[in-house]
């Protein structure tokens, strides 16, 4: 039986592929990103999960516990994660929700059962299902066996990845896709390593080959302050994709500080400044003209 | 089809300057009316009174004071100022002795007074109608009956003419007053023994003629005095006069007389709620025979109709402060209804559909209420018009699923070729056109309080009176089941008296407020020679309100859940803790907030609590007939309700605290709980069964501005709209607007005059509300993503 550990099940999504879709956000990831906006999806296994926000500090999580592993701090609730066995008692004394496991391990029957569930939406607005994360392709297996069951189903599938895998993996996974979705994060070699931790040679060459096998498409470049948001990386992502072919549609991805909360209950630093913000407009403007003049379909 | 070009016709300057001026104008409660009824009642005491109602219309409509405004291509209200607050003698008068002086002043539709206005209203007024009025009249037969249950039942039209009636305007337009009054000569002929009831209509419809040639003379004279370089007075003046002895022939003139009808309606009535219903089909000939003539462009025809849409804007409903914090923002609810199926089917859109839509994206204004019917085969072009015209904001259209309101209508009794027909009355009352008197606001029946009773043995939360029946309390009660027939056991114990009092109510509206123009543009009021208040009317229903689904199912579903299932929550900890309004056991409430189930989550078992119970409640109908013959049926909306009547229930075992408001709408989650999105909260609206709605049905949604940014966002709207159709969902109407925005109009209403916002059911300036209206529409739940 084939499970992954799925960390958030998003419906409505109407930023990830056609139509209106049901985003499945798997566990685990190839890279680790400096900027990633989804962080509790690169840690392993099921741990409890805190939000500071919604925690009225009643305290009942520590009373509960059998490990006595839970403490108090100025960040509010402190877990040993070690020490922890995942009982669940914390999350069921907990009356705000704020204790929470932060993923679920689900097989592909359980996965499909949320997934039907916007079936008449799909069909009405040509949506389906998406795979993210993390990263479904670090879930090989998995993956392709639930998009294969949507496809049966006549559902729409896609996968938000970084394809970062061998190449028969990727090809596994787009072939049972309608859609594939990747990141150019980066177009130098030793950049793409430093930001996250792997080269991007393995990426674009799955991008080339899966182009030339025919599969569907569409390349996203995050645009990180001091990372990726500079002129001569889009110019390089942009004349990388025209040689490969200009009318693969390309979407910049704007900054999105939003996920510094998620830093702060995974008690990590995000490493970017509180008034870092998103790009305006016309800045945006400006980075899709980049990818323009080079003849790109940009979205 | 020129429809793509119709989509991109540029605003009528006209229009624009018309809207700012309307907008400009200071609002005034007006006494001018009430002066000249009262004088006609005091000089009339033998008369019958559908005569003493026609002839003070007849007086009225002589004697009120007319303006026409330069640039006005449909011109015509029913006072001189725009937007007066009428008051209205007939149906009572006492809010207005109490409130007055307060109306400048207080927190929701507030209205400027003339001075003096007070003096004579206390001295020449008020005294005369002591007694006489509706109001004056219920309060002495069932008074003391409608505050013993009004907690629960509370009990409509009690202190106003009746509207949310679809009157016949394409009849209107075929015969126009003179026709009209000749029918009623014809029909007098034949029966001498009704001839009282066809002499009212005869002096009403003259009544009519004789304003529109008012008008006329006035359009004359004003040409004579100040000129008239372009003529426009002159053609007012001609198409006035015209429609005074002929039907209208060409376009404008079919609008004009349109806007005269809902003139004189009000005038007659003073009622929320006269609708013109489906216009882009009743105005279809008039149109395609001038644009096939030449005589008229698509632009000329859009000129047209936003100034009749100005119109609309200019009669308000003035509400006692309570009243207002029921339905805010004064609608008086003109609701046009576009597109949708013809008599056999087919769809039915055509060019004016397309004009109205337009001219809403134009303007932008709280009325009309712009409705859409959609059905599964509307054409995808209608349907993305209206995403469009929905993503500016101005909450409209909102739609109506032909495919859930047919069947519904039908099981009233309804034919189908007038369920097909159907059109909106109100905010979201379902209709047919021109022969119904559906009395869709006869009571709302709070299920919330009902169910505060069944937990406390009947004894209110809030006052620790001996309110329902002793169905013992939560502690009692040893298992679900035991709650559940101590439910239904209070709502029985208020059932059949408040049914009891809807037919006083009916019966008292037929005695003291015949109805004689409304009864000529009504069918089958004539060929009965009957009145439309004593069941005239070819179809007779009555709504009542069931109030409110997400209430209940979230109620019940934690007393499942929690304390009967997983029996981690005590019944007496739980019972202690409501009756001391969660005080000191923040916890519990916390809870029973977050860990039980919440309907609008797709939680198939909590959503059918929700199901059963107004399921239920329907069934209760079935031996009762209203005062005029026809059926009770259920509506599930609340419009601004739920806030006051929250006001009525005490704690909840969903965590709600005492007084907070319900859930708004009527089938939206409770704010802020539908936490898996639109698409979830539909699939639990539509485990609603559609059938039982039948009166109507609300449900709010609010999108952020960033979905209808893109054709991309366009399309994945239409997608959501034709899967709600498919979900046989009856109703859902779509806010669109951002966080800030609010703030912003918060803080400088003078720069954000004209934004419109859905308050439950209708469309409201947003800087017109109460503070805490508006705090309120801020923490609704957004949704899409940033």
């Amino acid at each position: 039986m084939k499970k992954a550990l799925v960390f958030d099940i998003k419906r409505f999504g109407v930023n990830d592929g056609n139509g209106i879709r049901t985003v499945l956000f798997l566990k685990g990831c190839p890279l680790r990103c400096r900027w990633c906006q989804n962080p509790e999806g690169l840690t392993p296994g099921v741990n409890v999960w805190y939000a500071r926000s919604i925690c009225i500090l009643c305290r009942g999580c520590a009373a509960a516990c059998p490990e006595k592993c839970i403490g108090f701090d100025e960040e509010g609730v402190r877990i040993d994660h070690d020490a922890c066995t995942r009982c669940g008692a914390c999350i069921h004394a907990c009356p705000t929700g704020a204790l929470r496991f932060d993923a679920q391990e689900m097989t592909v029957a359980e996965a499909m059962r949320e997934i039907v569930k916007d079936e008449v939406f799909y069909k009405s607005a040509g949506g389906g299902v998406t795979l993210s994360g993390g990263d479904p392709i670090f879930s090989p297996g998995f993956s392709t066996a639930l998009l294969k069951a949507c496809r049966e189903r006549g559902i729409g599938t896609a996968v938000e990845t970084s394809l970062y895998a061998s190449p028969d993996v990727a090809d596994a996974l787009a072939d049972a896709c309608d859609e594939v979705i990747a990141d150019i994060k980066l177009i130098d070699p030793m950049r793409h390593k430093a930001a996250t931790g792997k080269s991007n040679a393995v990426i674009l060459r799955n991008i080339r080959r899966l182009a030339a096998r025919g599969a569907t498409l569409r390349l996203r470049t995050p645009l990180i302050p001091g990372f990726t948001a500079d002129e001569e990386n889009i110019k390089g992502i942009a004349d990388f994709i025209a040689s490969v072919d200009p009318s693969i549609p390309y979407e910049l991805i704007n900054f999105n500080p939003m996920c510094r909360e998620k830093y702060r209950s995974l008690r990590q630093d995000y490493g970017f400044d509180r008034d870092q913000k998103p790009f305006s407009p016309s800045e945006m403007q400006g980075f899709k003209a980049i990818a323009e003049s080079r003849g790109l379909h940009v979205l | 089809m020129a429809y793509h070009q119709i989509d991109t016709l540029p605003q009528p300057l006209r229009a624009r300057r018309l809207k700012d001026s309307i907008l400009a104008e200071p609002r005034y409660a007006s006494i001018e009316q009430a002066r000249i009824v009262t004088r006609v009642y005091r000089d009339n005491p033998d008369l019958p009174v559908n005569l003493l109602r026609a002839a003070a219309l007849q007086e009225s409509l002589a004697n009120i004071g007319i303006r026409i405004d330069r640039g006005e291509l449909i011109v015509g209200n029913r006072t001189a100022g725009v937007r007066a607050g009428v008051i209205f003698p007939e149906s009572g008068l006492s809010w207005v002795d109490r409130e007055f002086e307060s109306l400048p002043n207080r927190p929701q539709d507030k209205f400027l007074v003339h001075s003096g206005d007070i003096e004579e209203f206390r001295r020449d007024i008020l005294p005369f109608w002591a007694g006489r009025t509706l109001e004056d009249r219920l309060e002495e037969r069932i008074g003391l009956e409608m505050k013993a249950i009004g907690k629960v039942a509370k009990i409509n039209q009690t202190d106003h003419a009746q509207g949310h009636i679809c009157p016949d305007t394409a009849k209107w337009l075929a015969l126009g007053p003179a026709g009209i009054a000749d029918e009623a000569r014809r029909l007098q002929a034949k029966h001498p023994e009704k001839a009282k009831f066809y002499e009212g209509i005869i002096i009403a419809m003259e009544g009519a003629r004789g304003f529109m040639r008012r008008y006329a003379a006035l359009a004359v004279r004003m040409a004579a005095e100040d000129g008239d370089p372009d003529g426009e007075l002159a053609r007012i003046a001609a198409v006035c006069g015209k429609f005074a002895d002929r039907p209208p022939e060409t376009f404008r003139e079919a609008v004009q007389a349109t806007w005269f009808l809902y003139v004189i309606l009000q005038m007659e009535s003073n009622a929320s709620s006269f609708s013109p219903g489906r216009l882009d089909q009743v105005l279809y000939p008039y149109y395609r025979k001038d644009i096939d003539s030449g005589e008229l462009t698509d632009a000329g025809a859009l000129e047209i109709i936003e100034c009749l849409f100005l119109k609309f804007n200019q009669i308000v409903y003035l509400r006692s402060s309570g009243s207002a914090r029921y339905f805010a923002g004064f609608p008086i609810g003109f609701n046009v209804a576009v597109g949708g199926q013809d008599e056999a089917g087919r769809d039915a859109s055509n060019e004016l559909s397309y004009l109205f839509l337009r001219a809403q994206e134009h303007l932008g204004l709280p009325q009309p209420n712009l409705s859409a019917r959609v059905f599964k085969d509307s054409p995808e072009h209608f349907l993305t018009r209206c995403a469009q015209v929905i993503g500016t904001g101005s909450g409209m259209p909102q739609l109506f699923n032909d495919e859930a309101v047919i069947p519904a209508l039908m099981r009233q009794g309804i034919s189908e070729k007038d369920a097909r027909n159907y059109a909106v009355v109100g905010c979201v009352e379902l209709t047919t056109m021109g022969n119904s008197l559906g009395w869709s606001d006869a009571a709302m029946f709070n299920l919330v309080k009902a169910l505060e009773l069944a937990l406390n043995d009947g004894v209110c939360l809030l006052t620790g009176k001996q309110m329902g029946a002793r169905t013992g309390t939560l502690a009692d009660h040893e298992t679900y089941g035991d709650v559940e027939i101590a439910f239904e056991k209070q709502i029985d114990f208020f059932f059949g008296r408040m049914i009891a009092c809807c037919e006083t109510v009916e019966k008292a509206h037929a005695e003291i407020l015949p109805s004689p123009f409304l009864t000529g543009v009504v069918n089958d009021c004539m060929e009965k020679g009957m009145d439309v208040t004593a069941g005239g009317a070819h179809y007779n229903l009555s709504g009542i309100q069931a109030i409110q689904c997400a209430n209940i199912a979230d109620s019940l579903a934690a007393l499942k859940a929690l304390v009967y299932d997983e029996r981690i929550v005590d019944r007496g900890e739980l019972l202690e803790a409501l009756r001391n309004n969660y005080e000191g056991n923040e916890i519990l409430r916390l809870r029973l907030l977050n860990k039980a189930p919440k309907y609008a989550n797709d939680v198939e078992w909590v959503d059918e609590i929700a199901h059963r119970w107004i399921s239920r409640f329907t069934a209760k109908f079935a031996s009762y007939r209203n005062a005029r013959g026809g059926p009770y049926h259920t509506g599930l909306y609340t419009v601004s309700a739920h806030v006051p009547m929250g006001q009525n229930v005490g704690a909840t075992p969903d965590g709600r605290k005492a007084r907070e408001p319900l859930a708004d709408g009527g089938m939206s989650a409770v704010y802020g709980r539908d936490v898996r999105g639109p698409t979830a909260l539909l699939k639990s609206v539509s485990r609603v069964d559609s059938l039982l709605g039948s009166n109507g049905t609300l449900l709010n949604m609010k999108f952020l501005p960033s979905l209808f940014k893109s054709r991309d966002g366009i399309r994945k709207f239409v997608g959501l709209i034709k899967a709600l159709v498919a979900l046989r969902i009856i109703h859902a109407q779509f806010n669109v607007v951002n966080r800030e925005d609010l703030l912003a109009a918060q803080k400088q209403p003078e720069l954000y005059r004209s934004l419109t916002i859905r308050v439950a059911g209708y469309t409201a300036y947003f800087t017109e509300l109460a503070p805490d209206l508006q705090q309120e529409i801020i923490q609704r739940t957004s949704y899409a993503d940033i």
